[in-house]
């Protein structure tokens, strides 16, 4: 069985407490903007952008990004599950990006959003926020803000759900090798 | 879901959720195009060949077009000034092309089924850009792009398809795919220029141009197609299909308010569709082209990424 690591409290909290770290930040520029890689990173990246605007008053400018189009593993099959379009609604030239994404592993799907994001422009930063790091990376990308770092065996994996979408509601699960999806 | 076919071939074989996918996939391609940079590195390294044996200016360019969008490599393909005037055969002249490495095919031939005989001797994908008077699916696939663009959904509404019927890969194409999402279709046109035993294919059958118009969301026009007519007369006169099946703005005033205006091109002006109309503001015919253009980056993309992975 997969086990539950961490409850709706913990995100809570710790979605709080990374908002903070966000603001608190110095960036090269003055204007911070979010980007959530879709399809969870999109959620996440709402719901700070909301804990920013009620607790510190700040309306940040709030994107979404599907990097499907920008991955490295065509030959693996990837670009077949459904996508949906990107809508970065703000020019983000000389803007500090925020990069907001549920779980990081190896660092290419970061790396392909990078990508996306130079296609709209010329930021003056990005920084990278993720609930959880599993370890894995093959790539030298690292969380500038991060939830929690939770190691998984070799083939296993981590599922971070989120009420809005999944019926399981907030909570993040490690997966053992060969067992179920939660 | 998950894409699975290499090919792409016609919509008869589609499900309705397969096409559906494809739509979805080409909304993400249209926000691609509205960038200043409008192309992505998805097929980088990969090489698409356009086959043209018949002629295109549209449907050619716009497969060339998407393809360097994805970033691949284009090459172009016709029958003038090639070994095909030499007398070599469709399939030996693909298993060549085949042999430098190409990975999908784009293929237009005016023999009815040339793209199915192709896919199944070759590896890489195969994708049907029209085969004869049979199948013309990358067409009707930006057809039920725009209309669900324009109104929102298919299902429910009432779609004519006006004109050479029966010469019309674009029709056979359109009626597949808008029956499948559950729309109303009217074939539109005198007796001769509609196929026997259409209604079998589950569309209406109206002769009756004014009827049609009051009746329906979506006009249609179709070319009508003198080159594949072997010099009979499917009607007496052009001036007489102009009185009783050309969309003129008086005959459109009589239509709904809101009811739209296609055609697939080219246009022949002033007989199928007057040039008020055709460029008049319920007219979506530009549209459809921009709109061909993300529906075949979302086609090449998927077909490629399984022949990729296979």
């Amino acid at each position: 069985m997969a086990s539950k690591m961490y409850d709706r409290a913990w995100l809570e909290d710790c979605l709080r407490r990374l908002a903070g770290e966000i603001v608190n930040n110095r960036t090269p520029s003055s204007a911070k903007a979010l980007i959530g890689l879709r399809t969870r990173g999109a959620i996440l990246a709402d719901r700070l952008g909301e804990l920013i605007r009620g607790e510190q008053g700040l309306e940040l400018p709030l994107g979404y990004l599907d990097a499907t189009f920008y991955r490295d593993d065509l030959g693996q099959g990837a670009g077949l599950k459904a996508v949906k379009p990107s809508e970065i609604n703000f020019n983000i030239n000389n803007r500090d990006i925020i990069l907001v994404d549920d779980v990081i592993s190896t660092g290419r799907s970061i790396r392909a959003a990078m990508g996306a994001i130079f296609d709209y422009g010329r930021p003056s930063s990005i920084r990278l926020c993720v609930m959880i790091d599993r370890g894995g990376r093959e790539l030298p990308v690292q969380p500038d803000f991060l939830g929690a770092r939770i190691e998984v065996p070799r083939g296993g994996f981590i599922r971070l759900k989120l009420h809005e979408i999944d019926p399981q509601g907030d909570a993040v699960y490690v997966v053992g090798p060969g067992e179920p999806e939660p | 879901m998950q894409w699975t076919r290499r090919h792409l071939l016609g919509l008869e074989e589609l499900s309705a959720e397969e096409i559906n996918f494809i739509l979805e996939r080409a909304d993400s391609f249209k926000e691609v195009c509205t960038r200043p940079n409008k192309k992505v590195p998805a097929l980088v390294g990969r090489t698409i060949v356009n086959m043209f044996f018949e002629n295109s200016t549209r449907t050619n360019i716009s497969f060339q077009l998407a393809a360097r969008r994805l970033s691949a490599d284009t090459l172009m393909f016709s029958k003038a000034g090639t070994s095909i005037a030499k007398g070599e055969t469709m399939l030996d002249t693909a298993r060549n092309i085949e042999a430098m490495g190409v990975d999908v095919m784009v293929l237009r031939h005016g023999a009815s089924g040339a793209p199915w005989k192709l896919a199944a001797n070759v590896s890489c994908a195969v994708v049907n850009a029209g085969d004869g008077q049979h199948e013309h699916p990358t067409q009707a696939l930006l057809d039920l792009y725009t209309i669900r663009e324009a109104r929102g959904r298919i299902a429910g509404l009432t779609v004519g398809i006006v004109g050479d019927i029966a010469h019309s890969r674009v029709a056979r194409s359109n009626i597949w795919g808008l029956t499948k999402l559950g729309a109303r279709v009217m074939v539109v046109g005198p007796t001769t220029l509609i196929p026997r035993e259409v209604e079998k294919m589950g569309v209406e059958v109206c002769h009756d141009m004014d009827h049609a118009v009051r009746e329906c969301d979506v006009l249609n026009m179709l070319r009508i197609q003198f080159e594949r007519q072997d010099g009979t007369n499917p009607f007496p006169s052009i001036r007489e299909y102009k009185q009783m099946f050309s969309l003129t703005a008086e005959r459109l005033a009589r239509g709904k308010p809101d009811l739209l205006v296609m055609h697939p091109g080219p246009v022949n002006r002033g007989i199928e569709i007057s040039p008020e109309v055709a460029d008049g503001p319920k007219s979506l015919i530009l549209r459809q082209v921009a709109n061909g253009l993300a529906v075949r980056m979302a086609v090449l993309q998927m077909v490629a990424g399984v022949a990729a992975a296979s």
